[in-house]
């Protein structure tokens, strides 16, 4: 039983999120360690922006904040320095927090302020029906690239630690036990966390590239890293029996994990609180 | 008792793989031809690196011919493990013993019941007049190695043939490696002195648990993605012609979770209930604690 | 209290102070880079949280994160960087998150003149960000009256749950006035509207009070509520239903109808003038003499200067003015606010705009210049 679901805002669920959609399998595993690690929601505040990831926000009954497109970083930062002693956590996805959200990206991991993002990465802008993203793999289709992409893709993980992020993790939404630990240690850490977690969209970019269905997508995203750790080529000309591409996949698990003291210990804000009165 | 050296038995170890059941068979098989005995010893163990079932029978006397016990003629049965012990009994004398281990060790291939995850183990069993349940994982460890839970069971058996200790103990000396000489022997002796350890009445024995699984589906949540009907091991879910999901076999969910784990509309709930036997059937986990 | 010399810059930045900010959320960028820098220096003095954002986006959304905490939160900037904070504008609009943003108005469009001062932003400031709003801009027009209307800034975005931006422009900003900075009372400062209900599964996070105005708890303190973008229902959940969006967007204008009344225009000497001038900020400061001099000139002038840009007091407006012949409105830009007073004054009133560019501030003697064609023969020359 997945002590995660008495969590969720009843009345708001089914959610919007396609059939198949691995960001439910995410929603699936956050609630499951939120509902571990915390007797009640009142001290977590999650913070998203906007696409298909952040809408899962709203379906968990916490301090919920659905921001702006790329920037909910920001409103995090803000709302963390405001209120030092709440555990906040920022959903955000490939589009948002990569393409137009970059920018906040790079420097909340700067900062180090302790906050915890977790990236959902289907490579895709799924809400808008299937763009090109910044982290869409060379050669795949989107409706912005009817010919194939031609751009190389971020490697997010690479990326936030190079900007100075103390936790770099990478999960999958295949592996729903790994992916657990990482988001509860990354929610652990002191000082700015990070997982980049795969995720599929079935509906654009599975459909786009013939992919097969959601769970053909899931079982591709174990296939793959086998197969890339044999040698076997690259996506998408690497294809599985059934001749679906397997997926590109990179290393998983902990990625980087230094200590260095937070924004918040640097500002000597132990017990602050902006509340008036 | 009989004279070692006239003394007609069948004895059948049994256990599953890895617990040392050839190694026991050999040992009683040696001291026999310390005595003089024909011994015929025959062996089952094909899927013993799995955790399969192995056995060997030991028949032994004057002269023995067939390598096999037939039905009504085994004398003593040990068992490593108890529901392999089970299997011999129809095969025991009326006057029959079974020395038996009370430890479970499940093969994949014989957990036939996976919605409550056990296999039969009736508690009858242990109440029959013949059987010497004893807890002995246990006394092994107090020798000071678990693995030795098969000598220990060797000990007990010793104490109902007429053969001497020390041709036992010559017997483990000659089999063993030899830095395990010292365990073994302390486990055997141990094992000698069973009746000290053997299983009190049952009704003092701890409730034993049995997992039940319950499986809930909010159907109304459900997309019809067929994740679950793809990842499930045991295949018990399946998409009905509204494209919503449904299990065509719930007995055989095993409660590993994955349905839930991987359902992206969180519509799948996997409730584990551990109960006490009395409530479900008998059998399953029983722990007897020495005094 | 002492009389001391102070910038406007710093003068807003010392009334947030008096407002209980406790959160300033920043970027640099000329003329308003001195509020950053003397909140930088001075909020943590004040148990206040100042921190140096990437950009304009990431200032006021820092800002607004802060404020859902409880803060009295702030970020000030210019022309470009306003630009920049327009989506999250209309953001704080809808979700109704107060905090006050100060706009220094350089010359523009683009990078224009950075030094240098103008009113181009008035428009910027009423129709900026995208959709349909209202909205809430002051403008003062003196380094005391900055350090005022940010109290007042802030008095009206915790009271009415809003962003409230508070517009000046170059001069004023590093313009330095001998001044008494009077802080305000306990009493005088507004706070949010607090929830009466305990925490739990009834509570609607934006069902309004009668005067359209919902409770605000702070993010931790017990509500677990949902903050959006998205058009919602009173639980604040989103919605496309037709009837509970015009619902929210009636609400959200009607609630800032009292501003007005709060803020009320200034009449100068226009009980018994014949000619008006209307104008704001800086430009009402030579508007005035202005006006002093077409008096000493024997020529019934006078003032009205309005201190809240948005949302218009249109009913004092029609009824101070509509009986004029002719009203001037001088500004440091092509024509803005001039609009504003052609709409709402009957077509009888000639209203006639006044424009200044190229970042040098408009003077008295331009201001005369532009009321020449308005005064009766006879009067002695200007």
């Amino acid at each position: 039983m997945n002590p995660g679901k008495q969590l969720l805002r009843q009345d708001m669920m089914p959610h919007i999120l396609c059939p198949g959609c691995g960001h439910g399998i995410v929603l699936n595993t956050l609630v499951r360690v939120l509902a571990k690690r915390f007797t009640s929601m009142d001290q977590v505040a999650l913070v998203a922006g906007i696409g298909c990831s952040s809408r899962i926000v709203g379906y968990i009954d916490a301090n919920t904040l659905h921001t702006t497109h790329g920037r909910a970083l920001s409103f995090a930062t803000g709302l963390k320095l405001s209120r030092p002693e709440l555990t906040v956590i920022v959903i955000t996805g490939d589009g948002d927090g990569l393409g137009i959200g970059g920018n906040h990206l790079i420097h909340a991991a700067r900062r180090n302020l302790d906050l915890t993002c977790i990236l959902f990465n289907n490579e895709t802008y799924g809400m808008t029906g299937g763009q090109l993203a910044p982290t869409t793999v060379l050669r795949a289709f989107t409706t912005t690239t009817p010919y194939g992409n031609k751009e190389k893709s971020f490697d997010a993980a690479e990326l936030v630690k190079a900007a100075g992020a103390t936790f770099v993790g990478r999960g999958q939404a295949y592996r729903p036990d790994l992916l657990e630990e990482l988001i509860d240690r990354a929610i652990a850490h002191r000082g700015f966390s990070f997982l980049d977690v795969m995720t599929d969209c079935t509906e654009y970019f599975g459909r786009k590239n013939a992919l097969g269905g959601g769970s053909d997508l899931l079982f591709s995203q174990a296939r793959g890293e086998e197969a890339i750790a044999q040698g076997l080529g690259e996506w998408p000309e690497l294809r599985d029996p059934d001749g679906f591409p397997i997926r590109e996949t990179v290393p998983m698990g902990v990625l980087h994990e230094v200590n260095r003291p937070t924004l918040e210990e640097m500002m000597g804000l132990a017990g602050y609180d902006a509340r008036e009165e | 008792m009989k004279d070692p050296t006239q003394i007609r038995a069948n004895v059948v170890i049994a256990g599953v793989g890895g617990q040392g059941v050839i190694l026991a068979g050999n040992i009683i098989s040696d001291v026999c031809i310390a005595y003089g005995l024909d011994v015929k010893k025959a062996e089952v163990h094909g899927m013993s690196q799995r955790g399969g079932s192995v056995s060997a029978q030991i028949r032994f006397g004057p002269e023995v011919h067939g390598a096999l016990v037939e039905k009504g003629r085994l004398d003593w049965a040990v068992g490593f493990e108890w529901a392999e012990a089970l299997r011999w009994m129809p095969l025991l004398t009326p006057k029959g013993t079974v020395f038996v281990s009370t430890q479970e060790m499940i093969p994949p291939i014989a957990l036939k019941d996976r919605v409550s995850g056990t296999v039969d183990y009736p508690l009858e069993f242990l109440r029959h007049p013949r059987v010497r349940a004893i807890d002995a994982p246990l006394v092994a460890k107090e020798a000071g190695n678990v693995k030795t839970a098969g000598v220990v069971l060797l000990g007990a058996l010793s104490t109902e043939l007429p053969f001497s200790r020390e041709a036992w103990a010559q017997a483990i000396t000659h089999r063993v490696p030899a830095k395990a000489v010292d365990v073994n022997l302390r486990a055997f002796d141990l094992g000698r002195r069973w009746k000290e350890r053997v299983t009190p009445h049952l009704a003092q024995m701890p409730q034993p648990l049995v997992r039940q699984v319950e499986l809930h589906l909010e159907e109304s949540w459900c997309k019809g993605c067929g994740i679950c009907v793809n990842v499930c091991p045991e295949r018990i879910w399946m998409l009905n012609e509204k494209d919503v999901v449904e299990t065509v076999a719930p007995e055989r969910c095993t409660g590993c979770g994955l349905c839930e784990k991987l359902c992206p509309d969180l519509a799948i709930d996997v409730i584990t209930h551990l109960n006490s036997s009395a409530m479900v059937h008998e059998g399953r986990n029983v722990l007897w604690q020495p005094n | 209290m002492a009389t001391e010399l102070v910038s406007g810059n710093e003068a807003c930045a010392r009334g947030a102070i008096a407002a209980g900010c406790n959160f300033f959320g920043g970027y640099p960028i000329s003329p308003s880079s001195e509020v950053a820098e003397t909140l930088a220096k001075i909020l943590p003095g004040h148990k206040g949280i100042f921190v140096q954002m990437e950009d304009e986006m990431a200032s006021l959304g820092s800002v607004l994160g802060a404020s859902l905490g409880g803060a009295k939160a702030m970020t000030a900037t210019s022309g470009p960087g306003f630009t920049l904070m327009q989506e999250h504008l209309g953001y704080a609009t809808l979700a109704e998150i107060p905090c006050v943003v100060v706009d220094v108005m350089r010359v523009g469009p683009s990078t224009g003149v950075p030094t240098a001062p103008s009113q181009g932003d008035v428009m910027q400031a009423r129709w900026g960000s995208h959709g349909d709003r209202e909205v809430a801009v002051l403008a003062p027009a003196s380094v005391r009256e900055i350090y005022d209307m940010t109290v007042n800034a802030f008095n009206i975005a915790e009271r009415l749950r809003t962003p409230v931006v508070v517009m000046f422009d170059e001069v004023l900003a590093h313009m330095r006035e001998g001044v008494e900075l009077s802080a305000p009372s306990h009493d005088e400062l507004w706070r949010r509207p607090r929830p009466l209900e305990d925490p739990g599964p009834s509570f609607r996070a934006y069902l309004p009070n009668e005067d359209g105005v919902a409770a605000m708890p702070n993010f931790g303190d017990g509500y677990h509520f949902h903050v959006t973008g998205l058009m919602h229902n009173e639980k604040g959940f989103p919605t496309t239903h037709p009837e509970t969006i015009r619902g929210l967007m009636a609400r959200l204008k009607r609630k800032m109808d009292p501003l007005p009344f709060w803020l009320p225009a200034e009449h100068y000497r226009l009980e018994d003038a014949e000619l008006a001038v209307v104008a704001y900020g800086i430009t009402s400061r030579v508007a005035r003499e202005a006006v002093d001099r077409l008096r000493d000139r024997g020529v019934l002038a006078g003032l009205y200067r309005p201190r809240l840009l948005w949302p218009v007091g249109a009913a004092d407006l029609a009824d101070t003015l509509g009986r004029f012949q002719s009203v001037v409105v001088p500004e440091m830009n092509q024509g803005q606010w001039v609009e504003v007073v052609e709409r709402y004054l009957p077509s009888a009133v000639r209203v006639v705009s006044r424009s200044k560019l190229g970042g040098e501030p408009m003077t008295t003697e331009e201001i005369l210049e532009g009321c020449r064609e308005f005064v009766k023969k006879g009067v002695r020359a200007l």
